[in-house]
């Protein structure tokens, strides 16, 4: 479920994995090279059986400064590779920016002691099941209303911290029909391993259809999902988020 | 209490604290170990229920925060104990008492954190990192984590008076001829390792007083929903990241020392190396802290900046491991153990240390952060490089320790075994960048299962191959073959036997003698007081009889406190102050550059503290006017009282600079008692506050509360230890000490006093005016 590959891309599992192609190469061109340089020269310069050692004969200032042109073109080079894989990086905020010009739904999550918990543009909030449409832009807006959380899905390449008394944007457009998981990947407590939720993506009729579905009152389906209204899930944790004391 | 006992408890002598600090660093070593073990077993398939979650919360906790704090900072101070000295050609520490101190706090507060386990409750499970809100006493309860706490700070005063300590011994102590550019490389490393740590702790020990506070007393500091959370990340990671380095510094210094000797050449580039750790790794430390909380909702300029100075970091690195390599060239080698560890450390630096050039990106941290990959990636760098250097270490410095020679066979099946195995428990965890960290189990799908089964298996192997360096420990010290003084063909000091007047190799140490002038059962007993009391702290919120340790554990203090400045008084254990002789500190004596190195720490530590009082205040919404709670006409008293009490501290050292003893006892009774006035008036404000005022004003009614009453506590406390100090001056006049020509007691003390005084025209604008 966490790897299976898909067909079409969602744009921040492209962004992420050409980035990461970048410095994976590079990384292990250079771990590449300085790893062989070692080796050759601790087995090429090992010492004989039966060798004498020579003394070692070397210039004073060699063991102290030595050679600093060869040193400023190491720094010349290293320095371009990572120049280059900082400025990729620089190119890819689209990951962590909404794109502009489009207007995405938005989604409220909000994590507590082990749940998290989705409200809808209409209000209603919805435990453990984040359902959204096919190819649309999605705006979350993270928070937690206890310790911190970090939101994470996997599959699409995109997480954010859930911290308490602040909202965090974090955006994604799933491009592929399906279910995918939702997990927590900030320490939160006892019960943090167990603090999943599942993305359904439906096509944007069948969401449509769901999402209407959602305002009905009294609705009990929703999907098959938990859903209550808002006053519900925060007055049973009035305790956690009256707690501060502070204003 | 047998000779030897007594003798292993109350020496100062640098050797005996070095092997100390070896045996319990690698005690805690075997503890952290255990619990690695614990936890690996739990994620060894899916679903396992080998721990509960609970227990296992508490083994994360635990290893990390043992094996990082109280396996590997000490292990490479325990490099720098035995050796800096021998290095340096100095006799002793600078302050031998104080070095014996800090092995016992460290040792006491080790045992509090493993206490921890043992109360109702169980110990801290918040993660090493201990995240604020989830480690506040609401989510965190019981006494355990708070012990476990108590134990961090004291690990922190532990390595803040150490750091002190070795970097003065390094400034003044080095012998004739030991110039700086002459310090050896392990030496030099010790001292940037300090350094790191001596601005990085009272980071920590600022963040785990207000943590402690939280819990204990019921402050808000970090329960606030104004953005406590980002206060502690900010805190420990100006913390955390230098910390990292405090831990890999001393086995890069040990690579530098072993690289040269076996490769029968002189180290490539010694001075850029240098000048890339002093000028660009432990500044530049300082700077990337926030690369820890990418997505925590840091701004994207923010998120920007740190990446750069995460990534700039990796240049001085670059400069010191190519360095390293360049000396393999033009070389003979000899492949020997600790040859084989050094090389086997900067392979895995290398992987490392590329693996946290991707975590740089913060753009690719979104997936890595919180994941295995970073799990992967720190252990490379801090078991890989820093566990593999120190190891070498241990190895080539054995015959010295001991005088014997260690079991070849035995030591490179150790090497092989662990760095094959080493692998075969990380490597896995780097395609484990999917799967969170620090869950109890996962489920059956995917190959979470198969990669986390390679790396258990790998764990047990590794665990398997520190037995071996156990035994061939043991087998060195009874059975080993009677080792040359200088089987590497070293060139640096410690290998040459009584050379100016350093101690000598193998000579045995003082252990058993009767050497009452180098002896102090102090440092014991002043641990064991401050555990104690701790202990009653941890305990009180949930015991009534807390309260009663906690008392002890104040008379304790006392009765070591005093007995600690009568020996100082009667000459019992007196260290003579003098003034080096080289630059740059032949002007001030060796005292009073610990007093500044120590005053660093303070501002340091005040500055965290004052920082976080102007955080909270920018971050909560609403503040109430100060002009409705301060009584300013009050407050304005207090300032002038302290004041005062600068000049007339001021006037008590001209008096002895020019040899009127009359005049220092009146100036000094003329300070104490305006220090007095100063703690009455507070007292008196705070009873005010607390008991007249409608409704009243205490730390636990929100946060301007909190903030006034900690900073203006931890300020008066800093008051009456300096009464404490006047009272020890005037014992010391009356016993006939100051004169015209030493009066060094006298200006310490002034100078703390008028550092104290500045604290208070900080505090003062801050609480009272704005």
């Amino acid at each position: 479920m966490l790897t299976s590959p898909l067909d079409v891309q969602p744009p921040t599992d492209t962004i992420w994995y050409g980035l990461f192609h970048y410095y994976l190469f590079l990384g292990f061109a250079a771990g590449t090279i300085v790893l062989t340089f070692m080796v050759y020269h601790a087995v090429r310069n090992r010492e004989k059986k039966g060798e004498t050692r020579p003394a070692p004969k070397f210039e004073k200032r060699e063991g102290e400064w030595g050679n600093w042109k060869g040193t400023m073109m190491i720094l010349l080079v290293t320095g371009s590779v990572l120049a280059f894989v900082e400025f990729q990086t620089f190119a890819s905020t689209g990951l962590v920016v909404p794109p502009r010009g489009v207007d995405p739904i938005h989604i409220e999550v909000i994590g507590r002691q082990w749940d998290w918990i989705f409200v809808y543009p209409n209000g209603v909030q919805v435990i453990g099941n984040l359902t959204v449409p096919e190819g649309e832009d999605v705006l979350l807006n993270v928070t937690s209303l206890d310790v911190v959380h970090s939101f994470d899905i996997p599959t699409l390449s995109v997480a954010k911290d859930a911290v308490p008394g602040h909202f965090n944007a974090l955006w994604f457009n799933a491009t592929e029909l399906g279910s995918y998981l939702i997990i927590c990947k900030e320490f939160c407590g006892i019960g943090h391993y167990l603090m999943t939720g599942t993305l359904t993506v439906l096509t944007p009729s069948a969401y449509n259809q769901w999402y209407s579905s959602l305002q009905a009152p009294n609705n009990s389906g929703g999907g098959g999902n938990d859903t209550g209204t808002a006053g519900e899930v925060s007055s049973s944790n009035s305790s956690a988020t009256s707690s501060a004391g502070s204003e | 209490m047998s000779g030897w006992l007594r003798g292993w408890l109350t020496t100062t002598n640098h050797k005996d604290i070095g092997i100390l600090y070896f045996v319990g660093s690698l005690f805690f070593g075997v503890v952290g170990a255990v619990l690695a073990i614990l936890m690996r077993v739990q994620l060894f398939s899916p679903n396992n229920n080998f721990l509960s979650p609970a227990a296992y919360d508490q083994a994360l906790t635990l290893h990390g925060l043992i094996m990082i704090l109280w396996f590997l900072s000490p292990l490479g101070l325990a490099f720098g104990n035995y050796f800096v000295p021998l290095q340096i050609g100095a006799k002793d520490m600078a302050f031998p008492r104080l070095n014996a101190l800090s092995f016992w706090i460290y040792l006491v507060g080790g045992f509090l954190a493993i206490l921890g386990f043992f109360l109702p409750g169980g110990n801290a499970s918040s993660g090493w990192t201990v995240y604020e809100p989830l480690s506040g006493s609401q989510y965190l309860t019981g006494p355990g984590p708070t012990l476990a706490f108590a134990g961090l700070i004291m690990l922190g005063v532990s390595i803040t008076v150490s750091s002190v300590n070795i970097l003065v011994t390094v400034g003044y102590m080095r012998a004739p001829g030991i110039t700086w550019r002459k310090v050896p490389m392990l030496s030099w490393f010790i001292v940037f390792m300090l350094l790191q740590a001596l601005f990085a702790f009272p980071s920590l020990l600022a963040a785990l007083l207000l943590l402690e506070s939280d819990r204990v007393l019921g402050t808000f500091f970090f329960a606030s929903s104004s953005g406590g959370y980002i206060l502690w990340d900010d805190l420990f990671w100006f913390f955390g990241h230098p910390e990292v380095y405090v831990v890999l510094l001393p086995a890069f210094g040990m690579i530098a020392e072993i690289l040269p000797v076996f490769s029968n050449r002189p180290l490539s580039e010694r001075n850029l190396i240098l000048l890339a750790t002093g000028a660009l790794v432990v500044p530049l430390s300082y700077l990337v802290w926030e690369h820890h909380m990418f997505i925590t909702g840091i701004d994207l300029t923010e998120d920007e900046a740190f990446s750069l100075s995460t990534l700039l970091i990796s240049i001085p690195f670059d400069i010191i491991i190519l360095s390293f390599l360049k000396t393999l060239t033009k070389a003979t080698i000899r492949l020997s153990i600790p040859m084989l560890f050094a090389l086997g450390s900067i392979v895995l630096f290398i992987i490392g240390g590329i693996s946290g050039v991707f975590l740089s990106s913060f753009v690719l941290d979104v997936v890595f952060r919180g994941t295995y990959f970073v799990v992967a990636h720190l252990h490379y760098v801090m078991v890989g490089a820093a566990i593999f250097g120190l190891f070498g270490g241990l190895y080539y410095y054995l015959p010295k320790l001991t005088g014997r020679m260690y079991h070849e066979g035995l030591a490179k099946l150790h090497f092989a075994v662990s760095f094959i195995s080493f692998n075969i428990l990380y490597f896995p965890m780097f395609f484990l960048y999917e799967m969170p960290r620090r869950i109890y189990t996962y489920q059956a799908f995917s190959d979470w299962g198969l990669l986390n089964s390679i790396a258990t298996v790998g764990a047990f192997i590794f665990a398997g191959a520190q037995i071996l360096l156990v035994i061939n420990l043991v087998y060195t010290v009874w059975w080993g073959r009677i080792s040359l003084t200088n089987p590497w063909g070293a060139t640096t000091l410690e290998w040459v036997p009584n050379i100016m007047g350093a101690s000598q190799s193998h000579e045995p140490t003082h252990i058993g003698e009767a050497h009452s002038e180098l002896q102090s059962s102090r440092p014991v007993e002043l641990s064991v007081a401050i555990g104690v009391g701790f202990l009653g702290v941890a305990l009180l919120t949930y015991y009534a009889w807390g309260w009663l340790l906690l008392g002890l554990g104040f008379v304790l203090l006392g009765y070591t406190a005093v007995g600690w400045a009568r020996d100082d008084a009667n000459g019992v254990f007196h260290i003579a102050d003098e003034v080096s002789e080289t630059w740059p500190f032949n002007r001030i004596t060796k005292v009073r550059l610990g007093m500044w190195v120590f005053i660093a720490t303070e501002v340091f530590i005040f500055g965290a503290i004052l920082s976080t009082d102007i955080f909270i205040r920018v971050s909560t919404s609403s503040w109430p006017s100060s002009v409705g709670i301060q009584d300013i006409p009050l407050g304005l008293w207090e300032t002038v009282v302290l004041v005062t009490s600068g000049v007339t501290a001021l006037l008590a050292l001209e008096s002895i600079k020019s040899g009127d003893r009359r005049g220092l006892v009146r100036w000094l009774l003329a300070t104490m008692a305006l220090g007095a006035v100063f703690i009455a008036i507070n007292a008196y404000e705070w009873y005010n506050f607390f008991f007249v005022r409608v409704p009243s004003f205490t730390w636990a009614t929100g946060l301007p509360g909190s903030t006034y009453f900690f900073s203006v506590g931890l300020h008066s406390g800093h008051v009456l230890a300096g009464m404490a100090i006047i009272s020890y001056l005037l014992y010391r006049v009356k016993r006939g000490a100051y004169s015209k020509e030493s009066y060094s007691g006298v200006q310490n003390f002034v100078l703390f006093w008028l550092f104290v005084d500045v604290v208070w025209l900080f505090i003062f604008p801050l609480f009272y005016l704005a």
